[in-house]
């Protein structure tokens, strides 16, 4: 067993009673990297000399009694998604247009886990600007899943559910634009959360589609994630779209108590397309929490099907909006040519990607004059209706359940050539995007040798809920302790 | 480009279906799609001519597959809604640049993923408000205070090119 198969709790004892420093903890992490990361590819850089550095400046500082090992989070070594800013460390959002991007500040995030004195081990593999759903569009390299590297390990955050299913890191930071934190927690059997929309500041996170992103943390236990979640959450006001709402105790509501609790399952979500052994998965997951004394009904969120049409349009179209800063004058890898003009463009054309000058053109396409009501405010308004789907339901019931998934991990290169396929991967975690609501992936046990995620979703807001649920499910089963052979 | 095209022949137009069809798949152009038991049925066959890539088409897969449907097969011209010239005026406008062939793939990807996107007409949105925000967050405003930001050193940081503390650009005008 590694060190970071330990809960956090349990990893912060350890530090706290001085059995463990900082600096092993650290170094640990850079072994483990060491030693698997060829094969994984969940890094894209380290901060190793930086990391070491505020390790050994930590464990002076305990030695001397100027500061206290107090907070669980202190310590811990974290990755951090690369499209999430850490100022003096270089942050690409896995594009060659950003390739020599050097922040000038630390994300809000990012600021909230120093101030719990946690370490940057590195910045992690992600899907170009975070477009994708199998890590394929990064411009460096291809994560691979800890469970079968031939296989990949879902997108956009790929690298942060990798890394910690690898054991690399104890948990991550990942960013969720239509399930890109809960479909790679999902193949990599982790524990991936996607906060209520304004839960979380974006200030920092490189924008994909800023009426949809959220970052939130990926770890190996509910309990761990909660953790992560109370440190990061909370309103900012260099985000104009944070909540200012208070932010609850997080760990208060992991008591294991879900009876009377009532649970939604949406026929759309184990319909068609859904594949056989998640589907079982899935149902043996509601037995468990039926027999912890919740009960749950079919219900049916009739516009599920059109989510997925509805987030490409907004997401693409929101992208094209946001991509534009892309000009090479200000920063990024510019490619100079005679005129401003031209210089904007072989900028653009060289420094993004295949699938990320797709989503461009699609998205200007949705909002260039004539086409706008068609498309752009078409989505918008069967957006009003799906998000009213879920407060229909919410109403009746405590949580929606599902699975993150249609599938288990796809082999690498297998959805490729077919953009629609690739996306139809996200049309159980879209729906949660689209209506703000909160969302998690757990571990609900293996098909053929591969992960499954259970997903739970709650009211805007109630987090409590999602975990409460997630983490009576956690106690009652084994499946998060299963680990991928590396 | 010319493609083949199924034809559903039978007594009752089923034009709901007919209209989704049109909607994922515009390359094919369904004159006619009947009502018949299994809507799923139909709505795999015409997804696998799809597959078969624009422009082939196998008889015997296809026939495999529809025990219980007529058809025939026609050629017509295919409706393009998504022209190179779209393309072209479209790439102008995100200022990207795309090779011949490439615009081509475009076209026809772009009209893949608009024609999945019409999925979207069967909804009466007549009277629905769109949503551009989920939560109920309107203009936030601060007082407007001076506070401590980047000095204009560390602004110019990552500039790719700089003269006088300023960003230095290629000519705008020819």
């Amino acid at each position: 067993m590694g060190l970071f198969d330990h809960k956090l709790r349990d990893i912060h004892e350890l530090l706290h009673n001085k059995e463990l420093t900082v600096t092993e903890l650290v170094e640990e992490s850079y072994k483990r990297i060491e030693e698997v990361d060829e094969k994984v590819g969940a890094f894209l850089r380290l901060n190793k000399e930086a990391a070491l550095k505020q390790a050994a400046e930590l464990d002076d500082q305990l030695a001397k009694g100027q500061i206290q090992s107090k907070e669980v989070l202190f310590g811990l070594p974290v990755g951090i998604k690369d499209n999430i800013s850490t100022k003096g460390l270089k942050t690409t959002c896995g594009s060659q247009l950003l390739d020599n991007f050097d922040p000038l500040y630390d994300a809000t995030v990012v600021e909230k886990l120093a101030s719990a004195n946690t370490v940057t081990i590195g910045k992690l593999n992600m899907d170009e600007f975070a477009m994708g759903s199998s890590n394929e569009n990064s411009s460096y390299k291809q994560v691979k899943n800890p469970w079968d590297l031939s296989r990949v390990p879902g997108g956009s955050s790929g690298g942060s559910a990798a890394t910690v299913a690898a054991g690399e890191v104890p948990f991550s930071l990942g960013s969720d634009t239509g399930g890109s934190i809960r479909q790679p927690a999902a193949f990599c059997g982790v524990v991936g959360l996607k906060p209520t929309y304004g839960r979380v500041s974006r200030y920092g996170l490189v924008a994909f589609a800023s009426s949809l992103d959220q970052i939130g943390p990926i770890t190996r236990s509910v309990e761990d994630n909660a953790y992560v979640l109370q440190q990061i959450a909370g309103y900012d006001n260099r985000d104009s779209t944070s909540a200012d709402k208070d932010v609850p105790d997080y760990l208060a509501a992991l008591d294991g108590d879900i009876k009377g609790m009532k649970i939604a399952v949406p026929k759309e979500y184990l319909g068609e397309g859904v594949n056989e052994d998640v589907k079982n998965q899935v149902k043996q997951a509601l037995q468990h929490l039926e027999d912890l004394g919740a009960t749950w009904d079919e219900v049916s969120l009739p516009h599920s099907k059109y989510a997925l049409a509805t987030y490409y349009l907004l997401a693409s179209s929101e992208a094209s909006a946001n991509l534009a800063r892309f000009d090479g004058i200000r920063y990024g890898v510019r490619k100079e040519q005679t005129n401003l003009i031209d210089t904007y463009k072989q900028t653009r054309t060289d420094g993004f990607g295949d699938e990320v000058k797709r989503r461009i053109m699609l998205g200007t396409f949705a909002l260039s004059s004539g086409y706008y009501d068609a498309y752009y405010k078409k989505a918008q308004k069967v957006r009003t209706l799906i998000k009213q789907d879920f407060e229909d339901i919410f109403l009746n019931y405590d949580v929606v359940i599902g699975p993150t998934t249609p599938t288990t991990a796809f082999k690498l290169g297998e959805n490729l050539d077919d953009p629609l396929t690739m996306y139809a991967n996200d049309i159980l975690t879209i729906p949660v995007n689209l209506a703000g609501v909160p969302a998690i992936s757990i571990p609900c046990g293996l098909a053929d040798g591969l992960p499954v995620g259970l997903q739970i979703i709650g009211k805007h807001f109630d987090e409590e809920s999602v975990y409460r649920v997630a983490h009576a499910f956690e106690q009652a089963t084994d499946y998060h302790k299963q680990k991928p052979e590396l | 480009m010319t493609i083949l095209v199924c034809v559903f022949d039978e007594t009752e137009a089923f034009i709901e279906e007919s209209v989704r069809l049109k909607g994922i798949l515009n390359k094919i152009k369904v004159e006619q799609v009947l009502k018949k038991k299994n809507n799923n049925i139909l709505y795999q066959i015409i997804c696998l001519i799809a597959c078969l890539e624009h422009i082939w088409y196998d008889h015997t897969i296809v026939k495999s597959g529809i025990e219980q449907i007529f058809f025939q097969i026609v050629e017509v011209d295919a409706v393009e809604r998504i022209t190179k010239e779209q393309v072209r005026h479209v790439a102008k406008l995100a200022r990207l640049e795309f090779k011949e062939e490439k615009i081509e793939q475009l076209a026809y990807e772009l009209d893949e993923i608009i024609s999945f996107a019409e999925q979207l007409n069967e909804l009466d949105t007549d009277n629905v408000e769109p949503t551009s925000h989920v939560l109920d967050v309107r203009n936030v405003l601060r007082e407007d205070e001076v506070k401590p930001s980047l000095s204009r050193e560390e602004t110019m940081k990552n500039a790719p090119d700089q003269k006088d503390g300023q960003f230095k650009v290629p000519s705008v005008l020819e």
